[in-house]
């Protein structure tokens, strides 16, 4: 851990001029957070890995174009990686050579207590990924930086190019849709309760 | 408990190749990209001549553009998966191979020199679907294999061409017209002007109203952004000749075409406001 903790501005900057210490201080410090919204949404590890590796994967090759809100290069990444969910592979077939070969954890290693824990979980998350599936992907990106990130409405709808007022009104209405496909499955309270992790 | 993280050595291994693809990019290409997007920026909307399209679509005859004469029938044949298609000896003068691509499945499609071009399921059947490309004529080549994954349909039309650049034309006044093209520019640019009548710019006064001139003096990104900051939103006319190079015929305007753009989209690693 250093003790000179560089702004993802500074850090990107120095990313785009080749240095790769610096993208790989940005990776470290998202790819977690990125993780688990890839998790999220497809509710499955290894297609999780997919995804979150391809955000990352795209995040350099579509660097040109990558946006900067409020001083964060993670609203950019969080909507290319939902992009990557939605579009299932489309943009990981650019990729596929490369993740195919990177190694994965054998399912087997878990020990008993870690796999009853985690299949229950597995079955609220595809609940979840099921009900973020009944959204338009405007929503979807709305409701992954608001509810699941904690962006403010004004900064998502930057990222998004929608105006704050139609971005709470689009917030408003994806709440209710959300509420009814939930509904009809498990007692989940609200998806943040369930699957916020540790923060780091 | 099980915090939801990535796997290490999953992570791991994508971090190396993460910094690896980035270190790749070379302070050498970088300096060429900020030339090549400062070019793409500021001439937005306005039309220097590269010559291919133009003499193609039978516009006016530009000199020092690419003529591509054909040399051969083209063939054409469907296939699935990896497939060789012969297309028997080369014919006297030939330069290159031109294919022309159209993807029947969605899927990865590799040309003979490993460039490759991805299908879309959304591809298929518009005109998105088809690509282009040209490889040279080596000793001995005779036949182009494009590689594609097993059950992945396509088209291919291949024929023998003869390309070449014509040479710039020289007017009464000594001073070379024509296209840029790889050997650079001539003293005069073929440009269409905002009227919409073809003609030529002074390359020196395209330069300066381009910045061209000014980018081949900047020593740092952050030199070139500044650049870039203080031309933005400004619009540099320059005025449009036939190929005399004395009587004027309309303006070419350069404009500085993210002029609008207040919320750091253009640049990127501008900070948001």
């Amino acid at each position: 851990m250093g003790n000179v903790e560089f702004d993802d501005e500074r850090l990107w900057s120095r990313s785009i001029k080749g240095d790769g210490e610096a993208f790989r201080a940005l990776y470290i410090r998202y790819r977690d957070r990125i993780f688990r919204h890839a998790y999220r949404l497809s509710g499955d590890r290894q297609d999780a890995e997919d995804i979150m590796a391809t955000a990352f994967l795209e995040l350099w090759r579509r660097r040109a174009k990558v946006r900067i809100v409020e001083g964060s290069i993670l609203p950019w990444l969080l909507v290319t990686t939902t992009n990557t969910a939605r579009n299932s592979g489309r943009a990981a077939m650019r990729y596929r050579r490369l993740l195919d070969s990177l190694p994965r954890r054998s399912e087997t290693s878990d020990p008993m207590g870690d796999d009853l824990f985690l299949s229950y979980r597995d079955a609220l998350d595809k609940d979840l990924a099921r009900a973020l599936g009944a959204l338009n992907s405007t929503d979807l990106h709305l409701v992954s930086l608001v509810v699941f990130e904690e962006f403010t409405i004004a900064a998502a709808a930057a990222v998004l190019e929608l105006t704050p007022g139609s971005a709470k009104t689009r917030m408003h209405r994806a709440r209710q849709r959300m509420k009814v496909a939930l509904s009809g499955t498990h007692h989940v309270p609200t998806p943040t309760t369930v699957l916020e992790g540790e923060r780091s | 408990m099980n915090e939801l993280r990535v796997d290490d050595r999953f992570s791991r291994a994508l971090e190396e190749e993460l910094v690896s693809r980035v270190q790749k990019a070379s302070p050498a290409r970088a300096r060429k990209r900020i030339r090549m997007w400062l070019g793409a920026g500021v001439l937005a909307g306005a039309g220097v001549l590269g010559g291919v399209g133009a003499t193609a679509a039978g516009l006016f005859v530009t000199p020092g553009s690419q003529q591509v004469t054909p040399l051969s029938t083209p063939v054409t044949d469907t296939h699935e998966g990896t497939a060789t298609i012969e297309l028997g000896d080369p014919p006297e003068g030939t330069t290159g191979i031109e294919m022309e691509l159209n993807c029947l499945t969605p899927g990865r499609f590799e040309f003979p020199d490993g460039a490759s071009t991805v299908c879309r399921a959304t591809d298929v059947g518009t005109p998105q679907d088809w690509s282009g490309y040209t490889i040279p004529l080596t000793p001995g080549l005779k036949s182009v294999t494009v590689k594609a994954d097993p059950g992945a349909r396509w088209r291919l039309s291949a024929k023998y061409v003869n390309s070449k650049t014509t040479d710039w034309a020289v007017n009464a006044g000594g001073k070379s017209y024509g296209a840029e093209n790889e050997k650079g520019a001539p003293d005069l640019t073929a440009v269409i002007a905002t009227n919409g009548i073809p003609g030529y710019v002074v390359t020196s006064e395209l330069e300066d109203a381009t910045g061209t001139a000014a980018i081949k003096t900047f020593k740092t990104r952050e030199e070139a952004l500044a650049w870039q900051e203080a031309r933005r939103g400004k619009t540099f006319s320059v005025p449009v000749y036939d190929s005399t190079g004395k009587t004027v015929v309309g303006d070419f305007v350069v404009s500085n075409g993210e002029g609008e753009t207040t919320d750091g989209t253009a640049l990127p690693s501008e900070p948001a406001p």
